[in-house]
Order: C-alpha cells, then structure tokens, then sequence
C-alpha cells in the first residue's frame, strides 16, 4: 500500500497548468496582440493596386530589424557561382540596418561568423569575418550575381512589383501578423504561361508601404521561396552602424568585378541579340550579359570563357542536368522549382553560355537553340 | 542540507575527473593548433576557432564551443542523472528521506549541487582555455581583438561578453540537467537517467536539423544553444539569447515540477 496518497493529484494537475500555458503562450499573445494591432488601425484596407504603389515607393523607408529567407531550389553547386546555391537553396538569416537606399548594412549570419555587406552612394563594402577580408566593391551598375540582400522582402518585392505586366492578375489576402505588425496582403497570379512562378503571396506594412514577407510558389505547388522579417523596427539606424569596419589585420581589397556575373560582364567579347526566345532584352546591351524579357517572364544569358564552360557542363551533367540535343552544338539543362537554368556550347567549342531565369525549360532552350544557330558577332574588333 | 550535498558533489573524486576531462580536450586542440598552425576553415569546425591562431584571448569562447554540443552535457547529464537514482541505488535513499529532511528540501539541495557543479564546470573550461590561449596560441601588437562584425574589442568589452557567453551556457546545461534529474527521480538507475538525458539531447539536436520540423523547432531545447556567438556580433543580437533563455526557462520550471510532483508522492523502496 502506498505511504504517500494524498496530494499527488493536485501536484500534477498544478504541472500540467504550467505545462499548458507555456505551450498556449507562445500563440496568444501574437493573435491578442494582433488583434489589438488591427483596432487601432483603420478598417479599409487599400486596394491590391494601392498597396503596389505604396511598396514601389518604399526604397527609402528607414528600417531595422532580422530578416529570414528560405529557398529550396536545390540547385547544382556549379564552380564560380559563388554563394548563389547555397541562397536559393538553404536558410539565410540577416541583420538589416536600412537608412536610404543609398546608405544601409545587410549581415549575413553564419554559426561561426558573419558577412556584412556595406551600401553606400553606390558602392559595396563587404566584411568576411572568418577570411578577415574586406572588399570594395566600386560601382553596381552592371550585372552582378544575387546576395543575401536581394532576398530580403522589401528589395525582392519592389524588384518582382517593378516589373509586373497588365496580364498579371492581384488579389487581395488576408492580414497578417509579421514581426510585431500586421501586414495587408497581396496576391500577384503571372498572366503570361512562360514563367514558372504559379503565385507570389506578399505582405505589406500599410503604414510604411514596407514589403515585410514573400512566398513565391512554383506552378508544381511547392514553395520556392520564402522570405520575411522576424523582427523590424521603422526607426532611423545610428549612423555608425552603417560605416565599415577597419580591422588593422584584415586583409583589404578593392574591385569592380565582384563576381563572375560582373566580370563576364565587362569582358565577355560577344555583342549579344536584342531578342531571344520571343523575349526582348530588357536593358541595355553595351555589357557583356543581357537580361530578356520583364517582370516574372525574364532569363539573364551569361556568356563563359571555354574552360568555364567546360568546368559547368561536367559539373552540371554531374549533379543530373538533362541534355538536350540543339543544332550546332550541345546544351544541358538544369531544373529546380521555379528556376531553371540551361548552359549551352557551340561547336566552335568558343560560343558558351549559361541562361538562367523564372522561365520555363522551353523558353531557355529555344533561347539557347537560337544562340547556337546564330552565333553572335564579338563586339570588339 | 544544501553544503551537505555541495560537499559530497565536490568531494568525489569522479567530479573532478570529469571537470579535468572537460578541460583536457580544449587544451589538447590548443597544442595541436599551436603546433601545426592549421586551424579550420572557413565555416567548418566550431565557432572562433579559425580566428584563435592569430588570436589567443578568444579562446575561451571557442573552447565553449568545442565542449558544449557533447562532453559538457554529457559530464552535466551524468551528475544530474545520478542525484536521485544513484541514492536509490545504493540504498541511501531510503535512510535520508527517514532523517527530518523534506523531500522537496532534498530536490532542492541536489538542484542546487548541480547547478554548482554547472557553473564550476563552464568556468574551469573558460580559465582553462584562457591561459592555454594566450600562452599558446596568437598574441602580440598586430592582432586585432574584433567581433565578429569586424570592430574593435577592448579588454573589458572581451571579458564581459566571455562571462556572459559562460552564464549562457551555463543555463543551457541547465536544460539537460533538468532532464536528466527528472529521469533520476523516476528510475533507480543512474545510468538510465543520464542516457535518458542524452537521449532528449540527440533528439533535440536532431529534430533542430530536420525542415519538416519547422513548426516545433524554437521550442526545442537545444535550438538556441549556440546563440551564444550571437554577443559577439556587434550590436549583440539580443533576440535569440532572449528566446534562448526562455525556453531553456521553461523546460527546467516544467521539468523540475514534474520532478517535484513526482518525487514528493512516490513510494521510496529502495
């Protein structure tokens, strides 16, 4: 017979209350506070259009906060790509210190470190604390390859509203509770068939016109991106924040070819067509790179030296890249939710390229079929 | 009661083992580094143990980081897991719960012997690995002490994010030690109880990993445990310590009550 009865009901009854409110705490207080939130603001929410507008015109809204993105494109660890799978692929989590648009800082976090990234007038400065390396980078007007700050909702949201056409469809969405706020939401259906982006789902603080989350779903069903903020505060950074550091042991560099987008850029030697695929560049073409068509039915064409493009092929054939069989010459093409890319070498075995973009495998490999039938002509004699 | 359970922690000689075990491996990292002037690369190995070649003094924030995913909750899950069992075990419970002593007043002198024996623990890896750092790996006019944002970091400012690192994960251990002390009051077997803390350790570590385990992730008990790095940043990122913090809160409140229910009504055989 038991010597210790009494008691053990109420001991364990007081253990489950305590184990019940720490489960249900975590979920009330963001809907009560929600709720509060959406009461003190006005009942009408604008309109899909209006709150397009609001966000377009947010490039300067001050802010800080943590911001995450979560890409799950499982792309193809292709040499010189720099960090770009790993962006599109994994979850990045960022600090962001927002002043202007030409004044702000975007930490990387890593468990081990961090890289910072400087704009300024312009200008980049990145920090690499587990290299010790500091680079500036001068100018940002060429082509570059995507970072960590291109994800982050405002600048991924006023880059996808930018360019969005009259068969492009909005709908309204329900609010939602981001970072501490409630956001309006923004549906964005593609009205063209040749981009691979079912719906975009994004959410905007109605006081600022700050974009605060993005969902881009594929037209598999399966969400390609995600990016939101964890915490945002609409308050001016301190000014210190946003100078780059100068440790006396790090090593320093300065360049204007950050990446192997704005170096092929500015050397790559062919003068590329005005349309391909149906699709016209949509800047101008006195670079080395062009970018075709607008809004959610764009591809960029990267045109590679030939070892590159070997290097590419055998690493992409590698990880699984179909092949495909185009007159003059041979092309594989490379799959993932939404993004698709192909790379393509003429016979010559001199003509290489890599098109990448939201578009669908038909549209980059009629590009590519182009391309190798009709070689371009290089730009300088 | 309390220095009565202090005193037979701190006076078995196994403690201190495990202690001068916790402290050993920080230091045979520290020679091998010193020796081959290989540090990890970039994004691999634990964290700050690139930048202690070329600087010493933060060693002591990278020897937390060799210690803490495995030896330290090992060493914390094995004290923790044998407070109450190994009393069952060897038949003194019994006479200990016979003398006038509470049974909560006995919860609470083990609790407070562990959590001590935490504390000692973090502690003597941190002096440790400080002496060992700076005798051993880089110092000298040309280092920089920096966070890892790249400013500068004054001696002071090193030393109060070093003690607030070791609070930190001291209250981290906390979390595994509840477990195990909880497992403790339920089972007569020590061994049991430590695996069983290590078990929920695993699990936690593993689940942390895992995408289809998103909806829980925050709130397990090892999710925030490497926030630790985050008051080196500059400006410290306060928001996952403060998670970190509570949730580990959380998970000693709710598992040393269910220690103390348990153990207050149940029948003592052995």
């Amino acid at each position: 017979m038991s010597v210790v009865g009494r008691g053990t009901r109420w001991r364990w009854a007081a253990v489950g209350i305590g184990v019940a409110a720490a489960i249900a705490l975590p979920s009330v207080v963001p809907s009560a506070a929600m709720v509060l939130d959406r009461a003190s603001q006005p009942a009408e929410r604008p309109a899909p259009a209006a709150l397009v507008e609001l966000a377009l015109a947010s490039s300067d809204v001050a802010h800080q906060g943590l911001a995450q993105t979560r890409g799950s494109l499982g792309l193809p660890d292709l040499p010189r790509l720099s960090d770009v799978p790993a962006l599109f692929g994994s979850t990045t989590k960022t600090r962001v210190w927002w002043s202007s648009s030409s004044a702000w800082r975007v930490d990387t976090l890593s468990l081990n470190g961090e890289v910072d990234t400087y704009g300024f007038n312009g200008d980049t400065a990145r920090w690499d604390y587990e290299n010790r390396e500091l680079t500036f980078v001068v100018g940002q007007d060429g082509a570059r390859l995507p970072r960590a700050d291109d994800l982050l909702p405002p600048q991924a949201v006023r880059r996808i509203l930018a360019g969005l056409g009259p068969a492009d469809r909005l709908e309204p969405l329900e609010d939602r509770w981001v970072a501490g706020r409630a956001a309006a939401g923004l549906r964005v259906v593609p009205g063209d068939e040749r981009t691979t982006v079912a719906r975009l789902d994004i959410w905007i603080d109605v006081g600022s016109g700050l974009p605060v989350e993005l969902h881009v779903v594929g037209r598999d069903g399966f969400e390609a991106l995600e990016s939101r903020f964890l915490q945002l505060d609409l308050t001016q950074p301190d000014e210190d924040l946003l100078l780059a550091p100068f440790p006396r042991d790090a090593r320093v560099d300065r360049t204007t070819t950050p990446d192997l987008a704005a170096a092929v850029d500015l050397y790559a030697p062919w003068r590329l067509p005005g349309s391909l695929a149906g699709l016209s560049a949509s800047r101008s073409l006195l670079g080395g790179t062009a970018t075709y068509g607008e809004g959610l039915v764009r591809f960029a064409l990267l045109p590679l030296a030939p070892d590159l493009a070997d290097d590419i092929l055998d690493r992409a054939v590698t990880a699984g890249a179909l092949p495909l069989d185009p007159a003059g010459g041979e092309a594989v093409l490379v799959t993932s939710s939404v993004l698709n890319a192909v790379v393509a070498r003429g016979s010559d075995r001199e003509h290489a390229y890599l098109l990448a973009g939201f578009v669908t495998p038909e549209t980059l490999e009629a590009a590519a079929t182009e391309l190798l039938a009709d070689p371009p002509p290089r730009r300088r004699p | 009661m309390i220095v009565v359970e202090i005193r037979k922690l701190f006076g078995r000689r196994r403690t201190w083992v495990s202690i001068f075990l916790l402290c050993l491996l920080p230091t045979v990292v520290a020679v091998f580094l010193s020796l081959t002037d290989i540090g990890p690369r970039p994004g691999e190995g634990p964290a700050f143990l690139s930048a202690v070649l070329s600087n010493g003094a933060l060693y002591p924030a990278a020897a937390l980081g060799i210690v803490l995913p495995i030896f330290l909750p090992i060493a914390v899950s094995i004290v923790a897991g044998e407070s109450i069992a190994g009393e069952a075990t060897t038949g003194t419970l019994r006479y200990l719960l016979v003398r006038p002593v509470g049974r909560t007043r006995l919860l609470v002198a083990k609790l407070s012997s562990i959590t001590l024996f935490v504390l000692v623990a973090v502690f003597a890896v941190s002096i440790t690995a400080l002496v060992v750092g700076l005798n051993l790996l880089g110092s000298g006019p040309v280092v920089a002490t920096t966070t890892v944002s790249g400013t500068p970091l004054s001696p002071s400012q090193l030393g109060i994010r070093t003690v607030l690192t070791i609070l930190y994960v001291g209250w981290s251990m906390l979390g595994v030690a509840s477990v195990a002390f909880f497992l403790s009051t339920l089972t007569d077997s020590p061994l049991a109880a430590a695996l069983g803390g290590l078990s929920a350790l695993v699990g936690s570590t593993v689940l942390v990993t895992l995408d289809a385990a998103d909806n829980v992730r925050d709130y397990l008990p090892t999710r925030y445990w490497l926030a630790w790095v985050d008051f080196f940043r500059d400006p410290i990122l306060w928001r996952d310590i403060e998670r970190g913090f509570l949730v580990q809160g959380v998970y000693v409140v709710v598992l040393l009550g269910m220690a103390w229910a348990n153990f207050t009504t149940r029948d003592v055989t052995s």
